[in-house]
This record gives C-alpha cells, sequence and structure tokens, in this order.
C-alpha cells in the first residue's frame, strides 16, 4: 500500500507518546502513598517492541509497546511517624520513582517524537512530489 | 516498455528504489527506543543479464538469472550501544533520510523533463 511507510513514523510517534504518558502517570504518583492492593505506587515502564512489516518486502520495522511492567527497585524509606501509612518503625515507604530520571525521559522521548514527525513529512512530500507527474 | 521511455523506465527504477529506502530508514527512526534493535539499510545493485542460457535441471540448482535488482543488507554498525543494545544512531538516520529524499526529487524532476520533451516531440509547441 502506498501509505505505508507513513504507519511506520506513526507507530513510532504513538509509542513515544505512551512514553510521555507513563513518564506523566510517575512523576503525579511521586508520593502516592496508597495505590493498587494498598501498596505505595510502583515506577512503570512501557517495553518497545520491533514488529517486521511483512507486506511490504523490505526490512520495515514498526514499533509497538508490548507491555507496560513495574520498575522492581525498592521504595523509597522516609522517617515520618505522624504519616498515616507509616509503618512501626516510624518510616514510610514511598514510590521508587525519581523526578529528574521522569524529566530526562520525557525529554528525550520528545526529541524522537520529532525525528519520527521529520521523517513523516519527509515520506510526504516525496509522495506530493510524485503527484506532479500527471501535471506535465 | 517500448524504447521511446526506455530512459524514464531506468530513472523510475531508481525512484522507487530511493522510496523503499526511505521507508526502512523511518523503520530504523521509529525504533530508536526499542532495545536490542539493529538498523538496517538497502542497497541498490542492478544486476546485468547474462548472455548464456543456462538450464535448471535440478531443483536445487541456484537460479542463473536472479531478477534482483535491490539488494538488501542489514548493517552491522559499530556505533555506540546503550544499556538497551540498541544501534540506531538517529543523526546518521536523518542523514540519509534527506540524501533519499533529494535523490528521489532529483529524479522525479528528471522524468518530468524527459516527458515534457516527449510532448514536445508529440505536439512540436
Amino acid at each position: 500500500m502506498i501509505f505505508r511507510g507513513l504507519e511506520v513514523s506513526v507507530t513510532g510517534m504513538a509509542a513515544q507518546r505512551i512514553r510521555i504518558d507513563v513518564a506523566s502517570s510517575n512523576l503525579a504518583n511521586v508520593n502516592s502513598t496508597r495505590a493498587e492492593n494498598g501498596q505505595p505506587y510502583r515506577r512503570k515502564v512501557p517495553v518497545f517492541k520491533a514488529i517486521l512489516d511483512k507486506e511490504s518486502g523490505i526490512p520495515v520495522y514498526q514499533v509497538r509497546v508490548s507491555k507496560i511492567v513495574a520498575d522492581p527497585s525498592p521504595y523509597k524509606m522516609k522517617y515520618d511517624p505522624k504519616h498515616p501509612d507509616a509503618g512501626s518503625d516510624g518510616y514510610v515507604r514511598l514510590p521508587n520513582v525519581d523526578p529528574l530520571r521522569e524529566m530526562v525521559d520525557m525529554m528525550s522521548a520528545i526529541r524522537t517524537y520529532e525525528a519520527n514527525l521529520t521523517a513523516f513529512n519527509t515520506h510526504k512530500d516525496m509522495l506530493l512530489k510524485s503527484l506532479e507527474l500527471i501535471r506535465v | 516498455m517500448s524504447e521511446l521511455f526506455s530512459h524514464i523506465d531506468n530513472l523510475e527504477e531508481k525512484a522507487s528504489f530511493f522510496l523503499q529506502r526511505v521507508k526502512v530508514i523511518q523503520g530504523n527512526i521509529a525504533n530508536a527506543d526499542t532495545p536490542f534493535y539493529q538498523p538496517v539499510d538497502l542497497k541498490f545493485e542492478k544486476i546485468v543479464r547474462q548472455q548464456i542460457k543456462l538450464r535448471k535441471t535440478d531443483p536445487k540448482h541456484i537460479d542463473p538469472f536472479p531478477e534482483v535488482k535491490v539488494k538488501i543488507d542489514e548493517i552491522k554498525t559499530k556505533n555506540f550501544t546503550g544499556y538497551d543494545q540498541n544501534r540506531v544512531n538517529i543523526e546518521e538516520e536523518l542523514a540519509k533520510l534527506a540524501e533519499s529524499s533529494i535523490m528521489y526529487k532529483t529524479l522525479l524532476e528528471s522524468m518530468k523533463k524527459e516527458l515534457a520533451k516527449l510532448k514536445y516531440a508529440i505536439s512540436g509547441r
């Protein structure tokens, strides 16, 4: 199909947008001490997967977010005995989210999104250029 | 196709190669964050048809006239890899994208000129 190349860049943009969404949700929950199962929030990480586009006959790889997994690294501990979620030792377990890391991740995602957009526009220009042949 | 259009055919073949190459590069850019992904590239190689006729008498024989015009070349780059083993160099991919797009547009412009010449010859104006 003629627009298959555009589709490839769209999958790239969609994947980067999911990365930004996940980083935003991590940032928003930097202080959530109660999430699912009453446990503190765990940082989420999207897992990317390359998928060979079989129809095109040439090695074109689309990208998909195959799953979103929880980061198993340990929770941060903070001494705060007055907190309602503090343990008997006076420590509160806080999410394993590092705001700085999330910000860096977001900036990297924006840059890659832009690169995908450039590729999309280049391909679009090429397709429009071929239309000029019927105007001869 | 007749001799009249053979030049345009040649240009068309090359232009279509660059369009294919752009798709492959788009795939590389889309996978700039996929762990273990290795970038791919296409190589244009025209196979000259042999004059001697060879016959295949066994299915295991290699095809004497391979109709390969575009060779697929999987690059083993020695690029720096991050912790995720991804070898895509986004600057390099964008440069290749620009190069292929310019080549494509140039070839299309040449095709337009060829067609205009034919039109001139036919109509006389």
